[in-house]
Protein backbone atom coordinates (compact mmCIF):
# COMPACT_ATOMS: atom_id res chain seq x y z
CA UNK A 1 0.00 0.00 0.00
CA UNK A 2 1.49 3.41 -1.09
CA UNK A 3 0.37 6.41 1.14
CA UNK A 4 2.10 9.04 -0.85
CA UNK A 5 0.16 11.70 -2.14
CA UNK A 6 2.24 13.26 -5.02
CA UNK A 7 1.51 13.11 -8.37
CA UNK A 8 3.74 10.81 -10.42
CA UNK A 9 4.52 14.07 -11.98
CA UNK A 10 5.56 15.41 -9.14
CA UNK A 11 7.60 12.61 -7.54
CA UNK A 12 9.63 12.70 -10.89
CA UNK A 13 10.54 16.15 -10.46
CA UNK A 14 11.89 15.37 -6.97
CA UNK A 15 13.48 12.50 -8.05
CA UNK A 16 15.16 14.22 -10.63
CA UNK A 17 15.86 17.24 -8.67
CA UNK A 18 18.23 15.14 -6.23
CA UNK A 19 15.99 12.54 -4.41
CA UNK A 20 16.48 9.28 -6.29
CA UNK A 21 15.35 7.73 -3.20
CA UNK A 22 11.92 8.70 -4.05
CA UNK A 23 12.00 6.45 -6.98
CA UNK A 24 10.66 3.78 -4.48
CA UNK A 25 7.35 5.83 -4.61
CA UNK A 26 6.88 4.79 -8.26
CA UNK A 27 8.15 1.03 -7.74
CA UNK A 28 5.86 0.68 -5.26
CA UNK A 29 3.03 2.76 -7.08
CA UNK A 30 3.44 0.60 -10.36
CA UNK A 31 4.87 -3.00 -9.62
CA UNK A 32 1.96 -4.76 -10.22
CA UNK A 33 1.15 -3.04 -13.51
CA UNK A 34 4.72 -4.02 -14.98
CA UNK A 35 4.80 -7.26 -13.82
CA UNK A 36 1.76 -8.24 -14.86
CA UNK A 37 2.94 -6.69 -18.40
CA UNK A 38 6.15 -9.36 -18.05
CA UNK A 39 3.33 -12.24 -17.47
CA UNK A 40 1.92 -11.33 -21.14
CA UNK A 41 5.27 -11.52 -23.10
CA UNK A 42 6.61 -14.51 -20.82
CA UNK A 43 4.14 -16.48 -18.82
CA UNK A 44 5.91 -17.60 -16.01
CA UNK A 45 6.42 -15.82 -12.55
CA UNK A 46 10.11 -15.55 -12.55
CA UNK A 47 10.42 -13.99 -15.89
CA UNK A 48 8.06 -11.89 -15.08
CA UNK A 49 9.46 -10.18 -11.83
CA UNK A 50 13.22 -10.14 -13.84
CA UNK A 51 11.66 -8.07 -16.73
CA UNK A 52 9.80 -5.84 -14.23
CA UNK A 53 13.14 -5.60 -12.29
CA UNK A 54 14.84 -4.52 -15.79
CA UNK A 55 11.65 -2.37 -17.06
CA UNK A 56 11.97 -0.15 -13.38
CA UNK A 57 16.16 -0.01 -13.95
CA UNK A 58 15.78 1.25 -17.65
CA UNK A 59 13.11 4.08 -16.73
CA UNK A 60 15.43 5.39 -13.74
CA UNK A 61 17.94 6.00 -16.44
CA UNK A 62 15.98 7.61 -19.33
CA UNK A 63 14.12 9.30 -16.17
CA UNK A 64 15.61 12.51 -17.32
CA UNK A 65 14.31 12.22 -20.88
CA UNK A 66 11.04 11.87 -19.52
CA UNK A 67 9.75 15.56 -20.66
CA UNK A 68 6.23 15.79 -18.67
CA UNK A 69 4.31 15.82 -21.85
CA UNK A 70 2.10 12.76 -21.22
CA UNK A 71 1.25 10.81 -18.29
CA UNK A 72 4.18 9.31 -16.22
CA UNK A 73 2.31 5.90 -15.89
CA UNK A 74 1.70 6.02 -20.23
CA UNK A 75 5.78 6.66 -20.98
CA UNK A 76 6.00 3.84 -18.28
CA UNK A 77 3.49 1.85 -19.54
CA UNK A 78 5.51 2.30 -23.42
CA UNK A 79 8.77 1.77 -21.64
CA UNK A 80 7.23 -2.13 -20.65
CA UNK A 81 5.80 -2.71 -23.67
CA UNK A 82 8.75 -2.11 -25.84
CA UNK A 83 11.06 -4.23 -23.69
CA UNK A 84 8.56 -6.78 -23.50
CA UNK A 85 8.62 -6.96 -27.13
CA UNK A 86 12.58 -6.74 -27.76
CA UNK A 87 12.72 -8.92 -25.37
CA UNK A 88 15.11 -12.08 -25.88
CA UNK A 89 13.58 -14.08 -23.93
CA UNK A 90 9.99 -13.31 -25.61
CA UNK A 91 8.34 -16.66 -25.55
CA UNK A 92 5.84 -17.09 -28.62
CA UNK A 93 3.75 -20.40 -26.91
CA UNK A 94 0.32 -19.75 -26.14
CA UNK A 95 -0.12 -18.15 -22.97
CA UNK A 96 -1.15 -20.11 -19.77
CA UNK A 97 -2.80 -18.00 -16.88
CA UNK A 98 -0.72 -18.57 -13.78
CA UNK A 99 -3.35 -20.09 -11.13
CA UNK A 100 -1.53 -19.48 -8.48
CA UNK A 101 -1.10 -15.88 -8.60
CA UNK A 102 -2.79 -14.38 -5.52
CA UNK A 103 -5.61 -11.88 -6.12
CA UNK A 104 -5.11 -8.33 -3.86
CA UNK A 105 -5.43 -8.79 -0.50
CA UNK A 106 -5.24 -4.95 0.59
CA UNK A 107 -9.13 -5.36 0.36
CA UNK A 108 -10.99 -5.81 3.34
CA UNK A 109 -14.36 -7.30 1.76
CA UNK A 110 -14.17 -11.00 1.47
CA UNK A 111 -17.49 -11.08 -0.66
CA UNK A 112 -15.86 -8.45 -3.36
CA UNK A 113 -12.69 -9.94 -3.24
CA UNK A 114 -14.16 -13.19 -4.38
CA UNK A 115 -16.34 -11.42 -6.83
CA UNK A 116 -13.25 -9.42 -8.18
CA UNK A 117 -11.59 -12.98 -8.21
CA UNK A 118 -14.50 -14.49 -10.24
CA UNK A 119 -15.00 -11.49 -12.79
CA UNK A 120 -11.19 -11.64 -13.25
CA UNK A 121 -11.29 -15.73 -14.19
CA UNK A 122 -13.96 -14.99 -16.57
CA UNK A 123 -12.35 -12.27 -18.44
CA UNK A 124 -8.84 -13.90 -18.67
CA UNK A 125 -10.89 -16.57 -19.71
CA UNK A 126 -12.40 -14.23 -22.63
CA UNK A 127 -8.88 -12.93 -23.31
CA UNK A 128 -7.46 -16.65 -24.15
CA UNK A 129 -9.71 -17.02 -27.30
CA UNK A 130 -8.46 -13.64 -28.26
CA UNK A 131 -4.70 -13.80 -30.69
CA UNK A 132 -2.08 -13.80 -28.66
CA UNK A 133 -0.33 -10.63 -29.33
CA UNK A 134 -3.74 -8.91 -29.07
CA UNK A 135 -4.61 -10.23 -25.60
CA UNK A 136 -2.77 -7.02 -24.08
CA UNK A 137 -4.72 -4.32 -25.19
CA UNK A 138 -7.34 -6.11 -23.57
CA UNK A 139 -5.40 -5.64 -20.11
CA UNK A 140 -4.46 -2.22 -21.16
CA UNK A 141 -8.12 -1.31 -21.73
CA UNK A 142 -9.59 -3.34 -18.02
CA UNK A 143 -7.36 -2.97 -15.99
CA UNK A 144 -4.57 -0.20 -16.43
CA UNK A 145 -7.67 2.45 -17.29
CA UNK A 146 -6.00 3.44 -21.04
CA UNK A 147 -7.79 4.54 -23.57
CA UNK A 148 -8.53 2.73 -27.29
CA UNK A 149 -5.69 5.89 -28.74
CA UNK A 150 -3.42 5.49 -25.82
CA UNK A 151 -3.60 2.08 -26.35
CA UNK A 152 -3.20 2.62 -30.03
CA UNK A 153 -0.36 4.66 -29.09
CA UNK A 154 1.94 2.57 -27.21
CA UNK A 155 0.96 -0.73 -29.52
CA UNK A 156 1.50 0.24 -32.86
CA UNK A 157 -2.03 -1.58 -33.59
CA UNK A 158 -4.40 0.36 -35.21
CA UNK A 159 -7.23 1.96 -33.07
CA UNK A 160 -10.49 0.23 -35.16
CA UNK A 161 -8.38 -3.70 -34.50
CA UNK A 162 -7.81 -2.85 -30.24
CA UNK A 163 -11.27 -1.77 -30.35
CA UNK A 164 -12.34 -5.14 -32.26
CA UNK A 165 -10.85 -7.09 -29.74
CA UNK A 166 -11.66 -5.16 -26.97
CA UNK A 167 -15.17 -5.55 -28.09
CA UNK A 168 -15.15 -9.00 -28.09
CA UNK A 169 -13.76 -9.23 -24.88
CA UNK A 170 -16.71 -7.56 -23.61
CA UNK A 171 -18.77 -9.56 -25.17
CA UNK A 172 -17.79 -12.68 -23.76
CA UNK A 173 -17.47 -11.27 -20.54
CA UNK A 174 -20.93 -10.12 -20.50
CA UNK A 175 -22.26 -13.55 -21.95
CA UNK A 176 -20.30 -15.28 -19.33
CA UNK A 177 -21.60 -13.41 -16.19
CA UNK A 178 -25.02 -13.43 -17.01
CA UNK A 179 -26.28 -15.23 -14.10
CA UNK A 180 -23.04 -15.26 -12.25
CA UNK A 181 -22.84 -14.20 -8.87
CA UNK A 182 -20.54 -11.65 -9.98
CA UNK A 183 -23.91 -10.03 -11.97
CA UNK A 184 -26.09 -10.36 -9.30
CA UNK A 185 -23.37 -8.08 -6.68
CA UNK A 186 -23.07 -5.51 -9.05
CA UNK A 187 -26.88 -4.95 -10.09
CA UNK A 188 -28.60 -1.71 -8.93
CA UNK B 1 -33.06 -7.77 -31.27
CA UNK B 2 -33.11 -3.99 -30.56
CA UNK B 3 -31.54 -4.77 -26.90
CA UNK B 4 -28.96 -6.63 -28.54
CA UNK B 5 -28.32 -4.30 -30.75
CA UNK B 6 -28.39 -1.51 -27.93
CA UNK B 7 -26.06 -3.18 -25.69
CA UNK B 8 -23.74 -3.46 -29.08
CA UNK B 9 -23.56 -0.12 -29.24
CA UNK B 10 -22.73 0.36 -25.62
CA UNK B 11 -19.94 -2.27 -25.94
CA UNK B 12 -18.34 -0.63 -28.60
CA UNK B 13 -17.85 2.42 -27.14
CA UNK B 14 -14.40 3.72 -25.42
CA UNK B 15 -13.84 4.46 -22.31
CA UNK B 16 -13.07 8.49 -22.29
CA UNK B 17 -16.61 9.02 -23.24
CA UNK B 18 -19.56 8.86 -22.35
CA UNK B 19 -22.35 6.41 -22.26
CA UNK B 20 -23.53 7.21 -26.13
CA UNK B 21 -27.32 9.19 -26.50
CA UNK B 22 -29.28 6.19 -27.82
CA UNK B 23 -28.16 3.88 -25.59
CA UNK B 24 -29.17 6.50 -22.85
CA UNK B 25 -32.71 6.99 -24.61
CA UNK B 26 -33.17 3.22 -24.82
CA UNK B 27 -32.18 2.88 -20.77
CA UNK B 28 -34.63 5.16 -20.25
CA UNK B 29 -37.52 3.05 -21.22
CA UNK B 30 -35.94 -0.82 -20.78
CA UNK B 31 -35.41 -1.38 -17.36
CA UNK B 32 -33.51 -4.78 -18.41
CA UNK B 33 -30.85 -3.09 -20.46
CA UNK B 34 -30.45 -0.29 -17.92
CA UNK B 35 -29.83 -2.52 -14.89
CA UNK B 36 -27.39 -4.58 -17.24
CA UNK B 37 -25.48 -1.42 -18.63
CA UNK B 38 -25.29 -0.15 -15.14
CA UNK B 39 -24.09 -3.40 -13.57
CA UNK B 40 -21.57 -3.70 -16.58
CA UNK B 41 -20.34 -0.34 -15.85
CA UNK B 42 -19.56 -0.90 -12.29
CA UNK B 43 -17.55 -4.19 -13.13
CA UNK B 44 -15.14 -2.03 -15.69
CA UNK B 45 -14.97 0.54 -12.83
CA UNK B 46 -14.08 -2.22 -10.36
CA UNK B 47 -11.54 -3.79 -12.63
CA UNK B 48 -9.51 -0.69 -13.67
CA UNK B 49 -9.92 0.63 -10.21
CA UNK B 50 -8.49 -2.86 -8.39
CA UNK B 51 -5.76 -3.32 -11.61
CA UNK B 52 -4.05 -6.45 -12.35
CA UNK B 53 -3.09 -9.09 -10.00
CA UNK B 54 -0.73 -8.04 -6.76
CA UNK B 55 2.86 -9.02 -6.87
CA UNK B 56 3.09 -12.01 -3.71
CA UNK B 57 4.13 -9.96 -0.99
CA UNK B 58 7.51 -11.55 -0.27
CA UNK B 59 8.75 -10.77 -3.75
CA UNK B 60 7.82 -6.66 -3.53
CA UNK B 61 10.45 -5.28 -6.02
CA UNK B 62 11.24 -2.00 -4.03
CA UNK B 63 13.92 -3.57 -2.43
CA UNK B 64 15.92 -5.04 -5.29
CA UNK B 65 15.28 -2.13 -7.79
CA UNK B 66 16.51 0.55 -5.51
CA UNK B 67 19.37 -1.77 -4.27
CA UNK B 68 20.27 -2.18 -7.81
CA UNK B 69 19.45 1.62 -9.05
CA UNK B 70 21.79 2.71 -6.01
CA UNK B 71 24.53 1.76 -7.91
CA UNK B 72 24.42 3.27 -11.22
CA UNK B 73 25.90 6.86 -11.90
CA UNK B 74 22.78 8.97 -11.79
CA UNK B 75 21.50 7.52 -8.41
CA UNK B 76 22.20 10.76 -5.63
CA UNK B 77 22.53 9.59 -1.97
CA UNK B 78 19.18 10.49 -0.01
CA UNK B 79 20.13 14.46 1.21
CA UNK B 80 18.31 16.27 4.10
CA UNK B 81 16.70 19.52 2.29
CA UNK B 82 18.46 23.05 3.11
CA UNK B 83 15.10 23.96 4.68
CA UNK B 84 15.72 21.61 7.69
CA UNK B 85 19.77 21.91 7.80
CA UNK B 86 18.97 26.08 8.29
CA UNK B 87 16.30 25.44 10.91
CA UNK B 88 18.48 23.46 12.69
CA UNK B 89 21.08 25.56 12.72
CA UNK B 90 19.40 28.42 14.15
CA UNK B 91 18.09 26.32 16.81
CA UNK B 92 21.34 25.28 17.63
CA UNK B 93 23.02 28.91 17.49
CA UNK B 94 20.15 30.29 19.62
CA UNK B 95 20.96 27.92 22.17
CA UNK B 96 24.07 29.14 22.55
CA UNK B 97 23.43 32.36 22.58
CA UNK B 98 20.62 31.99 25.26
CA UNK B 99 23.14 30.03 27.38
CA UNK B 100 24.80 32.89 29.26
CA UNK B 101 21.35 34.02 30.66
CA UNK B 102 20.84 30.46 32.01
CA UNK B 103 20.73 30.94 35.89
CA UNK B 104 22.60 27.10 36.00
CA UNK B 105 25.81 28.16 33.78
CA UNK B 106 25.95 31.27 36.36
CA UNK B 107 26.19 28.82 38.78
CA UNK B 108 28.72 26.79 36.80
CA UNK B 109 30.72 29.38 36.11
CA UNK B 110 30.80 30.55 39.73
CA UNK B 111 31.93 27.60 40.40
CA UNK B 112 34.46 26.08 37.80
CA UNK B 113 35.68 30.03 36.91
CA UNK B 114 36.94 31.56 34.01
CA UNK B 115 38.50 28.12 32.32
CA UNK B 116 35.10 27.10 32.18
CA UNK B 117 34.32 29.80 29.45
CA UNK B 118 37.68 28.68 27.75
CA UNK B 119 36.63 25.17 27.50
CA UNK B 120 33.37 25.81 26.53
CA UNK B 121 33.42 28.12 23.99
CA UNK B 122 35.96 25.74 22.67
CA UNK B 123 33.35 22.55 22.73
CA UNK B 124 30.68 24.87 21.08
CA UNK B 125 32.92 26.56 18.45
CA UNK B 126 34.26 22.79 17.57
CA UNK B 127 30.29 21.30 17.29
CA UNK B 128 29.29 24.71 14.96
CA UNK B 129 32.30 23.90 12.72
CA UNK B 130 31.92 19.91 12.43
CA UNK B 131 27.75 21.36 11.69
CA UNK B 132 28.99 23.60 8.86
CA UNK B 133 31.43 21.03 7.33
CA UNK B 134 28.47 18.54 7.36
CA UNK B 135 26.46 21.17 5.44
CA UNK B 136 29.02 21.78 2.92
CA UNK B 137 29.90 18.38 2.44
CA UNK B 138 26.35 16.86 1.73
CA UNK B 139 25.26 20.28 -0.46
CA UNK B 140 27.71 21.99 -2.77
CA UNK B 141 29.05 19.83 -5.20
CA UNK B 142 31.83 20.51 -6.53
CA UNK B 143 31.14 20.61 -10.17
CA UNK B 144 28.37 23.53 -9.35
CA UNK B 145 31.26 25.12 -7.20
CA UNK B 146 33.50 24.97 -10.22
CA UNK B 147 30.63 26.58 -12.35
CA UNK B 148 30.33 29.47 -10.59
CA UNK B 149 34.11 29.75 -9.78
CA UNK B 150 34.86 29.95 -13.72
CA UNK B 151 31.32 32.41 -14.17
CA UNK B 152 33.01 34.69 -11.66
CA UNK B 153 36.59 34.77 -12.81
CA UNK B 154 35.34 35.16 -16.28
CA UNK B 155 32.78 38.21 -15.17
CA UNK B 156 36.17 39.87 -13.66
CA UNK B 157 37.78 39.33 -16.56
Amino acid sequence: MNYDERTDEQTVRDILAGSSEDFAVLVSRYQKYIFNIGRRFYHNEDDALDFAQEVFTRVFSRLSTYKGISPFRFWLFRIAYNAGINGAKYSRQDAVLDETMPVDSGEPDPEKQHIQGEIKKILMEAVEQLPEKYRICVDFYFFYGLSYSEISSITGFPVNTIKSHVFRAKKSLREKLKGTEAEDYYEV
Amino acid sequence: MKCEHITDIYLKAGRSGAIPFSVRIHMLTCSKCRKEIEAFQMIQNSLMEEGPDDIPAEKDLCSSVMQQISLMPGYKEPRISSMKWILAGMVILTGIFLIPFNPSMQWIRNYFGELFDVSLTLVLGLAVSLYCSAFAATHIRPAVLKEKFNRLFQSQI
